[in-house]
């Protein structure tokens, strides 16, 4: 899962994450940037996630896969 | 693939007819007028003010309708009527013109190949007549020199003995900027940190990858920072990269396999903006479809970065079949408003046939266009050197003539300089679904 956290929160992200983790998010990254923070939760229910204080959106992960190397279009 | 000439198998649309006629009549004198047709052609025609209001057929009984506002009637005669009509055109003052109805159509976003094939033959046609009027290499106003002169065969022909046809038609080399003191992260397979071309350059690096190193075993990461930053005379001519003295960042996001996730990707940009880069180069996405929302994730991460100081640029994605009549919705995440979306054109500066375009309602345009077919640059080492194509060669020009575009205007703001990469990109003929607002233009 992928949080993005709202603009209000940005300087206290580490409150964010506690909150998330008291959630059953488990905690990858908490990337202070950008305000995301990365992790993975078990169980279908991540909307649980999205209505923690501090949390403007919940995202699943997505992947990025190139094409093989020898492939004309990259 | 060379193009025939308009001229050799024009192929003219025939025009659908109604059988009915349009009537112009004179303003100040449409009574008159009506009078003229309604006895030459011995019909009925009415008014449209004494009808009810969206009439567009003459109630029964009569022949014609006259929609006075305009001073235009449509009436219906039969083929031996028509004859009479353009007598009375001809002799009546009060009657200036008539047309036989035409049938219409809504145009369709995409031409058809058909007619995409017979517009390019003509526009190629006339490039050639213009231009086989001026010799080859021609000086533009600003005493720049303009390459790649078109063959007279639909092609453009460019002289790469001495630098990529990228550059050359992104002006980059002739630019006197060449990136100083502006930092570039590319983030993707990595690089070679062997590979000779850039023995002397200094190369901040960092893996996103658990458990591998930057070194780039895949030549995707490779290739993309040679063309944003490669040097101005490499090893072996034609030089290929843009911004020869940036300060080149090395993020591996993507695995030896070329696979990463949003979390090593976002984590590359975190560290980008940590480290000050004025850019960071994503030659990299997943495809999105028709009505899909561009990641608030990303979007809100990439305002981030802009504000302070960091503008994101990403290829738009190669997942169109052009010559199927396919155009694929820009991928993710450059179909982020807060992200620079790049789409490639070829060496004819058409747009290339892969090339996502700004299909989707919901987000997803294409902000420039820049270099992006037969892309030469670094390659892992032994090959040393690769041409390859796709928006993910497009995308690190754009960052290299960023970095050009930072040292020419210090301090100017990651916003402003989005703004002056689409403002400054050379029109093209293409719509801006296809190229955003042209061919990316060094300064």
């Amino acid at each position: 899962m992928i949080v993005t956290v709202d603009d209000a929160y940005l300087t206290r992200i580490a409150e964010v994450s506690a909150a998330l983790r008291a959630n059953g998010m488990h905690i990858d990254q908490a990337l202070d940037d950008i305000g995301v923070i990365t992790g993975s939760i078990a169980g279908t229910d991540s909307r649980s996630l999205a209505n923690v204080e501090g949390v403007k959106a919940v995202e699943p992960e997505r992947s990025f896969q190139l094409p093989p190397s020898d492939s004309p279009i990259q | 693939m060379s193009r025939p000439f308009f001229g050799s198998d024009p192929r003219e649309p025939r025009t659908e007819t109604t059988g009915r006629y349009l009537v112009l009549l004179d303003q100040g004198e449409k009574q008159a007028g009506i009078a003229a047709v309604q006895r030459a052609t011995d019909t009925r025609i009415a008014d449209a003010h004494d009808l009810p209001a969206g009439t567009s057929v003459p109630p029964s009984g009569a022949d014609g309708l006259m929609f006075p506002e305009l001073g235009v009637a449509v009436v219906e005669v039969p083929p031996e009527g028509a004859a009479g009509l353009l007598a009375v055109a001809h002799e009546s003052s009060a009657v200036h013109v008539v047309e036989a109805e035409r049938v219409v159509y809504a145009t369709t976003a995409a031409p058809s190949t058909e007619s995409q094939f017979y517009l390019r033959g003509y526009r190629d046609a006339v490039n050639a007549l213009v231009e086989g009027i001026v010799d080859g290499v021609t000086e533009k106003p600003n005493g720049r020199a303009e390459h790649g002169a078109p063959n007279g065969m639909g092609t453009r022909v460019w002289d790469e003995s001495q630098s990529t046809w990228g550059l050359q038609a992104t002006a980059v080399i002739d630019s006197i900027y060449s990136g100083r003191g502006v930092k570039v992260a590319v983030l993707d397979t990595g690089f070679d940190l062997k590979h000779p071309d850039f023995a002397d350059r200094r190369l901040v690096t960092q893996s996103f990858v658990p458990g591998q190193d930057v070194q780039d075993v895949v030549g995707h990461g490779t290739h993309c920072v040679g063309t944003a930053c490669g040097p101005r005379q490499p090893g072996v001519a034609p030089r290929y990269g843009v911004a020869y003295n940036a300060d080149i960042f090395v993020g591996k996001v993507l695995d030896n396999t070329g696979r990463g996730t949003d979390t090593q990707i976002l984590a590359g940009i975190s560290w980008a903006v940590r480290n000050g880069c004025h850019i960071v180069s994503m030659s990299l996405g997943a495809p999105t479809v028709i009505g899909q929302s561009p990641s608030a994730v990303f979007e809100n991460a990439a305002r981030r970065a802009l504000d302070q100081g960091t503008l994101v640029i990403a290829a738009a994605g190669n997942e169109s079949r052009r010559q199927d009549g396919s155009i694929q919705p820009v991928g993710h995440p450059a179909n982020c408003p807060s992200i620079l979306a790049v789409a490639a054109v070829d060496e004819n500066l058409d747009v290339a046939l892969f090339s996502c375009g700004g299909v989707n309602p919901n987000g997803g345009e294409v902000n420039v266009a820049a270099p992006g077919v037969r892309v030469h640059s670094t390659w892992p080492m032994p090959s040393r050197y690769k041409a390859i194509m796709g928006t993910s060669m497009a995308t690190p020009h754009v960052a290299g003539i960023a970095a050009l575009l930072v040292e020419a205007k210090p301090g100017i703001s990651a916003t402003d300089l989005a703004d002056l990469l689409a403002t400054t990109a050379k029109r093209l003929p293409l719509p801006a679904r296809d190229v955003g607002t042209g061919l990316v233009q060094a300064p």
